[in-house]
Parts: C-alpha cells; sequence; structure tokens
C-alpha cells in the first residue's frame, strides 16, 4: 500500500467484522471518503465464528413487537427498549439486504428463506446459512466491500485515538504490523467496531484477536463504558479445549443432560427447556456441576434422537468440532459441555446512531453498547445488531463528518506514540505477557464467572491491580520491526488488563443478579434500585463508577419464566 | 495475532480437570525462518514438549515460550499467525510435512518425526511462516466476485432458491479464504497468473445465484483471459488439500464448460 505522507479521510472504521464492513459501506453511500483498517484482514475478522444464524420477524405470525419483547426479556429489562425497537423493525430489511447481496440462506420448501428456533425466542426466527452463518456472511459482505472499491488498511493495529484542541477524535495513531512503523491518521470522524474483549477470559469462545483493544483505546480516551458486569457465558462450550458449539445444536432440537440422563432444564426452564435464555441456561448447567450431577465438570449434550440426516446437513460444523477435538461424533454419543465465556454485553456507551460519549467517535458491534443486550443477549441477536448498528453508525458517522472541518491534530499524537513503543522494547528482560495474560483469564474465569459474591470480586481485583503493575515490567523480548506479535500482545495485554478492571468494578457495583450478573451474595433483581445501567469512566485513581437510566417504553418489568 | 497460551491448542488447560500433565512426549521440530521478506531463510531445529492431543500451534506456543534450538542456543520465537483455533478463520494456514494444512487443526500424534514446518511456497514470505496472501483478495476484484446490486434501494423479498441451489450454495459458501488450494495447485504461481481454484467456485456460485446471474458474461470474460480457466489442468490437489471440502473440481468443471459456451458465443458474433 502506498501511502501519502499524511493519510486523512473523512471517515475511519477500526475493525473489519461485519459491523465495521457495513458501517464503511453505508459511509460512503453517504458520499463519504472511507478506510477501513484492521489488525487482521478483513475476511480473518471474528465475525466468522457466528454459527447458528441471524434474527428477525419475517415469517407469519411473527411480528417485531414479538421479537422486541424476547429481546427485553431476554436482556433482564436491562436493554434499552427503544433501542431495541430499532433493532427489531429494522431486522427484516437488513436479512433481505444480505440475501439480496447473495447469502445462501436456507430455504424453506417454496424456496423462500426457511428459519430455526433459537433460545429466549417466542418464534422460529432465526435465518441462517447451516452452522457456519457468520462466515457466509462475512465473504459477502466482504464482497460488496470491494465492489465499493473502498480503502482497506490490513494488518494495522491501532494504538491510540486522536484528538484537536477542543478534545474531538479526530483520528488514531497505528502501527502498520507489516513494516513495524507507527503513522498518524488524520479524519474528520472514527468509527470503532472492534469486536469483543473474549480473550480477557480463559477459556472464551473467542477467537485470539478478541482482546478489546477498541473499548480500551476508548475508555482510556473518556469515553464511558456501560454496564461492563454483563458477561456471557454460553452454555454448550466443548469439554476441554472450549470451542463453541452452536445454539443450533438446541435450536434444532438437542438436549442436555446430567449424569443421571435427566434433562434437567425442566426444573429451571419447564416450558422452553433448553431453549430457555442463555444465561438460565449456563446457571442451570453450573448448578448441576456443582452438585454433583455432572460429568467430569461438564453436562452433557445429546443430539442422537436428530438423526444423521439433520446433523450432516445443518450442524455439520458441530459434528466435525466434536469429532476433531474431542473424538465424539455426535451422532452417536452425546458430547460433554458446560458454559464458557462468549461475548460481552456491556461496552463502549453508544446511542442509536452509534454516536459515543466523546464527540468524533462512534462505535458499533461488539465494542459498543447500544443498548440492545442489556443483561443477557439472545442468541442470534449478535450478527443482526452487527448490521442494523453498523449501518447506522457509518451512516451517522458520513453525516457527522460533513458538519466539520478539516481535522486539525498535531504531529506530537505521533511522536509520544512513538517513544512510548521504544520504550517497550527497551524495558529489561522481565515479566512475560502470557504468562500476565494466563493468570488473568483464570482469575476472571474463576472469580467473574457464572456465579460471583462479593468476596471472589474483590479478590479479582487485587490480582487485576498487581497485574497491571506487574504489566509495568513485561518486556518485549522479540526485537524485530516486522510483524512483530510480541510487542502487539504486550499491547493487547494492556488493553485487556484495563478492561478487565473495569468488568470487576462494575461487577462490585452492581449489588443485585440480572441477566449474566448473578451474586450469591444479592441473589435477587432488585428493580427499586438497579433498574439502571452501569456507566464506568476511566480516572487516573482507577475506574469511577455512576448509573444511567434505562429506557423502558412499552414493556415494564416481570419476573422472568422460561 | 499476539495473545498466547490459548486452551484451544491441546496443550493443557489449568485448571482443566481431566487434562493431565503427564505423559507428554518429546517432539523433534524443524522450522524455516525468515526475519524479513528480503533475508535469508535458514532451517532452525527445536525439541519441545508435546501433550497428547497438541496440536501443531501447541509446539510453536512452546517455542514461543522457551524460545531455546535443539542444541540448547537461546533464538527468536518463532512468528505466525493464528486466530480462531477451530478452523473457520484461515489464518493459520502453513506447511507441515511438507503438505498444506491449517495448524490449529493438526494433531501431532501421527506426524512423521521430525515435523517441519514451512510457511506457504506460492505467497511472498513476511516472517518465518507468515506469507502475504492479499493477492487472493485482488483477484477477487479480478473475477468481480459479487453480486452487483445496490442496496440502497428497496428490493422486496429475495430471490427463490431451488433446493438444490441452495445445497450448492452451502458447499461453496464454506471457503475460507485459507490459500490451500492454491499452494496445491501445479498451475499456480506468480508467472501463469492463474486465478486459482477458489476464484473460479465463486465463479460458479455468482453465475448461480439469481442475483448475480445477469452480470456473469463479464466474469466468464476474465476467465476466459490468459490466467484463467484453461489454465486449469485438472491435477484436482486443489479439492484433496481444502480443509472445507469445498467441492473445487466440480465447480471449475461447470465453470469450464460455462466458459467455453461464451467464448463460442463471442466468437460467432464476433
Amino acid at each position: 500500500m502506498i501511502l501519502s505522507p499524511m493519510p486523512e479521510h473523512d471517515v475511519l472504521v477500526v475493525g473489519a467484522g461485519l459491523a465495521g464492513m457495513r458501517a464503511a459501506i453505508e459511509a460512503q453511500r453517504e458520499g463519504a471518503d472511507v478506510a477501513l483498517m484492521s489488525k487482521v484482514y478483513p475476511v480473518r475478522s471474528h465475525s466468522n465464528a457466528a454459527q447458528g444464524g441471524i434474527n428477525a420477524a419475517l415469517s407469519e405470525g411473527d411480528s417485531w413487537e414479538s421479537h422486541a419483547y424476547d429481546t427485553v426479556k431476554g436482556s433482564d429489562y436491562l436493554g434499552d427498549q427503544d433501542a431495541i425497537e430499532i433493532l427489531a423493525r429494522e431486522a427484516p430489511a437488513a436479512i433481505v439486504e444480505l440475501e439480496n447481496f447473495g447469502v445462501a440462506f436456507n430455504r424453506d420448501e417454496h424456496g423462500r428463506l426457511g428459519s430455526r428456533f433459537f433460545g429466549g425466542a417466542e418464534h422460529a426466527r432465526t435465518y441462517f446459512v447451516g452452522d457456519f452463518t457468520g462466515q457466509a456472511i462475512l465473504h459477502v459482505m466482504f464482497e460488496q466491500l470491494l465492489k465499493h472499491g473502498l480503502t482497506t488498511y490490513d494488518e494495522w493495529f491501532v494504538t491510540q485515538l486522536v484528538k484537536d484542541d477542543q478534545g474531538a477524535v479526530r483520528g488514531v495513531v497505528a502501527l502498520d504490523m507489516k513494516s513495524g512503523r507507527l503513522e498518524l491518521f488524520r479524519a474528520k470522524a472514527v468509527v470503532f467496531a472492534t469486536g469483543g474483549m473474549g480473550r480477557v477470559y480463559e477459556p472464551s469462545t473467542n477467537a485470539l484477536i478478541c482482546t478489546g483493544d477498541g473499548m480500551a483505546l476508548a475508555y482510556r480516551a473518556g469515553a464511558n463504558l456501560l454496564d461492563m458486569e454483563m458477561v456471557q457465558f454460553h452454555p454448550t462450550t466443548l469439554k476441554g479445549n472450549g470451542a463453541l458449539l452452536s445454539e443450533a445444536a438446541r435450536g434444532e432440537g438437542a438436549y442436555l443432560l446430567n449424569k443421571d440422563g435427566e434433562r434437567f432444564m425442566k426444573k429451571t426452564a419447564p416450558n422452553k427447556m433448553e431453549l430457555a435464555s442463555r444465561d438460565v441456561v449456563s446457571r442451570a448447567e453450573q448448578v448441576e456441576i456443582n452438585e454433583g450431577r455432572g460429568v467430569d465438570g461438564c453436562v452433557l449434550l445429546d443430539m442422537r434422537h436428530l438423526g444423521a440426516e439433520l446433523i450432516l446437513e445443518r450442524l455439520p460444523q458441530i459434528r466435525e468440532l466434536a469429532l476433531e477435538f474431542l473424538g465424539v461424533d455426535i451422532i452417536h454419543e452425546p458430547v460433554p459441555v458446560r458454559p464458557g465465556m462468549h461475548y460481552q454485553m456491556g461496552g463502549i456507551k453508544a446511542d442509536v446512531e452509534g454516536r459515543t460519549t466523546l464527540d468524533g467517535l462512534f462505535a458499533a458491534g461488539e465494542c459498543a453498547c447500544v443498548s440492545v443486550h442489556g443483561g443477557n443477549r439472545l442468541g442470534a441477536n449478535s450478527l443482526l445488531e452487527t448490521v442494523v448498528f453498523g449501518r447506522r453508525a457509518g451512516r451517522a458517522a458520513a453525516q457527522y463528518a460533513k458538519s466539520v472541518g478539516a481535522p486539525r491534530v498535531s504531529e506530537a499524537w505521533l511522536r509520544d506514540e512513538e517513544r512510548f513503543i521504544a520504550s517497550l522494547f527497551d524495558r529489561p528482560p522481565g515479566e512475560r505477557a502470557a504468562a500476565l495474560r494466563l493468570e488473568m483469564g483464570q482469575t476472571m474465569t474463576r472469580d467473574v464467572g457464572v456465579f460471583r459474591t462479593g468476596e471472589g470480586l474483590e479478590s479479582a481485583r487485587r490480582t487485576i491491580a498487581e497485574l497491571k503493575e506487574r504489566w509495568e515490567r513485561v518486556s518485549v523480548g522479540d526485537k524485530g520491526r516486522v510483524f512483530n506479535t510480541n510487542l502487539v500482545s504486550v499491547l493487547e495485554l494492556r488493553n485487556m488488563l484495563d478492561l478487565a478492571e473495569a468488568v470487576v468494578a462494575s461487577a462490585i457495583f452492581r449489588t443485585e443478579s440480572r441477566g449474566a450478573h448473578a451474586r450469591l451474595d444479592y441473589p435477587k433483581r432488585d428493580d427499586a434500585n438497579w433498574l439502571v445501567h452501569t456507566v464506568c469512566r476511566h480516572t487516573a485513581a482507577g475506574p469511577e463508577l455512576s448509573t444511567m437510566p434505562v429506557v423502558i417504553t412499552r414493556w415494564e418489568p416481570e419476573e422472568r419464566h422460561y | 495475532m499476539g495473545v498466547d497460551d490459548p486452551g484451544r491448542t491441546g496443550a493443557p488447560a489449568p485448571g482443566d480437570a481431566g487434562s493431565t500433565r503427564a505423559s507428554t512426549e518429546r517432539v523433534a521440530l524443524r522450522v524455516r525462518r525468515q526475519a524479513s521478506p528480503s533475508a535469508r531463510p535458514y532451517w532452525e531445529a527445536y525439541v519441545v514438549e508435546a501433550p497428547p492431543g497438541a496440536t501443531v500451534i501447541a509446539l510453536l506456543l512452546e517455542i514461543r515460550r522457551r524460545p531455546v534450538t535443539a542444541d540448547g542456543r537461546p533464538t527468536t520465537p518463532v512468528v505466525w499467525e493464528m486466530s480462531c483455533l477451530e478452523e473457520v478463520c484461515g489464518a493459520c494456514t502453513m506447511l507441515v510435512n511438507g503438505r498444506v494444512r491449517q495448524a490449529c487443526a493438526t494433531l501431532v500424534a501421527g506426524l512423521r518425526r521430525p515435523i517441519r514446518l514451512a510457511p506457504l511456497t506460492k505467497f511472498p514470505v513476511v516472517r518465518d511462516l507468515v506469507v502475504d496472501r492479499s493477492v487472493m483478495f485482488e483477484q477477487l476484484k479480478r473475477i468481480r466476485a459479487w453480486v452487483a446490486i445496490d442496496g440502497t434501494a428497496p428490493r422486496g423479498p429475495g430471490p427463490r432458491f431451488s433446493e438444490q441451489l441452495r445445497q450448492w450454495g452451502y458447499e461453496l459458501s464454506k471457503c475460507m479464504t485459507c490459500g490451500a488450494c492454491l499452494e496445491a495447485c501445479p498451475q499456480y504461481n506468480p508467472w501463469t497468473g492463474f486465478i486459482g481454484p477458489t476464484n473460479l467456485a465463486w465463479v460458479d456460485y455468482f453465475g448461480l445465484h439469481p442475483n448475480a446471474r445477469a452480470t456473469q458474461d463479464e466474469r466468464l470474460d476474465a476467465v476466459l483471459a490468459p490466467g484463467g480457466v484453461q489454465t486449469c489442468a485438472n491435477a484436482q490437489n486443489c479439492v484433496r488439500v481444502c480443509p472445507k471440502g469445498v467441492p473445487l473440481t466440480e465447480a471449475i468443471y461447470r465453470v469450464k464448460r460455462a466458459a467455453l459456451v461464451r467464448g463460442l458465443r463471442r466468437w460467432s458474433e464476433s
């Protein structure tokens, strides 16, 4: 790629998964000069790991209101209902757009879109491509990106958000991984679509690239983070390596069994059974495991009764994963699964146009908290969020860019970053990034997991604080400039530690149980005090917490039953 | 990318009931190193501990943890790409004992020793096992691999699909742009300019898709140009190495037929 001495764009989108690509395409349609930057090639983004599908009320008898209500209920009433209404209303058009872009969605007997059931939903409104829906959509979105001839900066890692003298975000400093060179990018608007922070936990279903870089950069730059304690544990991750087995399995009728062969979900969710919302199912599994009814720290996912034909047709990837990593053929045997960290419902506070609390910075996708998922995300609503709010953020950023003048930012930003990176190389041999990350991940899984206690959270707070201190002594052993993954991992670890701290602080702050945040010392949902978002702000003294109201339009909080 | 020690590599996940540090095996390993695109490549030998069920990535992580050669000399950690660790992202494609594999899904057990890891040979090396595969994305432009509609106009429901087309679309949609087919193809190299198996499969897909069919002649013209469909000599290596089982040869056969018809038509009209 040939760079002008000073790359400048109207809109710079960071992150090239579905939300980022959709935002970039929309911003260009709005007439902006757009560039898309990512630490990996777009098709390697984590969107490709989404398996089960994408939700929309498209079938007869279904309605956007029903989809919205299911989402509100799934969120344990912490989702903002105005945003959820937009998500559900715009879903059908978003799916049809993807279909017209060329996604080979499953069909019904008439050749029209065919759907499947997913957890927490009253209708079969999940549209899918086998169990590799994300990958199929990601490729098609990439094709559209190519069609639009957008500028991309592939394998560039953003290290800093850049502001002008008025404090508005007007670009980034980024590291070209191929050359090791830092560059200042000026932009009238920056859109973060940088994805989740799964690797803060160990294990996680997330790809290794999911290190929450955008969330952390925005947080350190002064943006508010919202509801960071709301971390989703997926009920069916593979024993051993923790790989995700899609909810599609249960959507197609799989059973969850304890060691006695009992479908234990009947105790907590007699109506929806295995298809209760994810927080409910994960807790039920953890109770079975904790009370000695598990099998070697797991429960069993049984698909034998679905038959070979359906499994091979609709769940091929699940079969492959179980076969490859555990040697279990799901056609003939149940597969051991357990809850595993999967998704961050919280993120950079963004409104329905993607505007964050920082002027000039927009956010969409998993890194943002709009908030449509509240305390618990429904399966197949995340792919939907990427396209609906990616489009809206791209549009809003392009319109915003028209309203501001040429970005004026000082070269000092670049020089500061160069000094910072040089100081990392200059550190004497000391701590290893990998060791610290592992300790962080295990701490988070143990103390900030499916069930939490005040005591465990305090212990996690101390450990993370200590790890942050040790990070100052982490060394970059690899002194090479070309594709230095060692340097990138040290920078990623810094991002993850800041987020771990925000998650723990937010979890300590919320003294109730709601959605994915289950505190054994505060086991009840407390609407009188906690029907509010947790707001986390970065200060020199650590995370500063406050609350803001949840938007309720038409669905008053009720007790959840599945 | 950078984070290491992932539990999904067959390395014993700490705190994981059921995993054990016992019965690890000492594995001899050779990796082809190259410090930068212009540097001289060389082989370096290591001996690393591998637990049962380890993948090739677990071996590389072990070297990263303790960058020491087989004869005890300290070295730099090996650099490679990885991300999903479940064979969906296509990042960690490399040569394992001369065969193109996804390192995350290649188990150490059953591999001949010493295990030899090398970068793909058909793409420029960036560093060690990292190669620049951007040509794959450039070539998608060459065949205009997209539905050429403007999504701003409301179009109503998408096209109806036959079950047959849907099934075929599924198979072709599994491509993760890993580059294995290009690596294995005897016709693919910088001199032939061959467009490669996966792009021909995409041409087939767009030729069938109701929204993309209308502009299929443009794609067929692209594959009739030098480096196009006639460069394929039907070695069938591509379909044998594809980790996703994409029916590449069948797709290529179909594109060859369509291109022939298009070529004859062009000739008769000229």
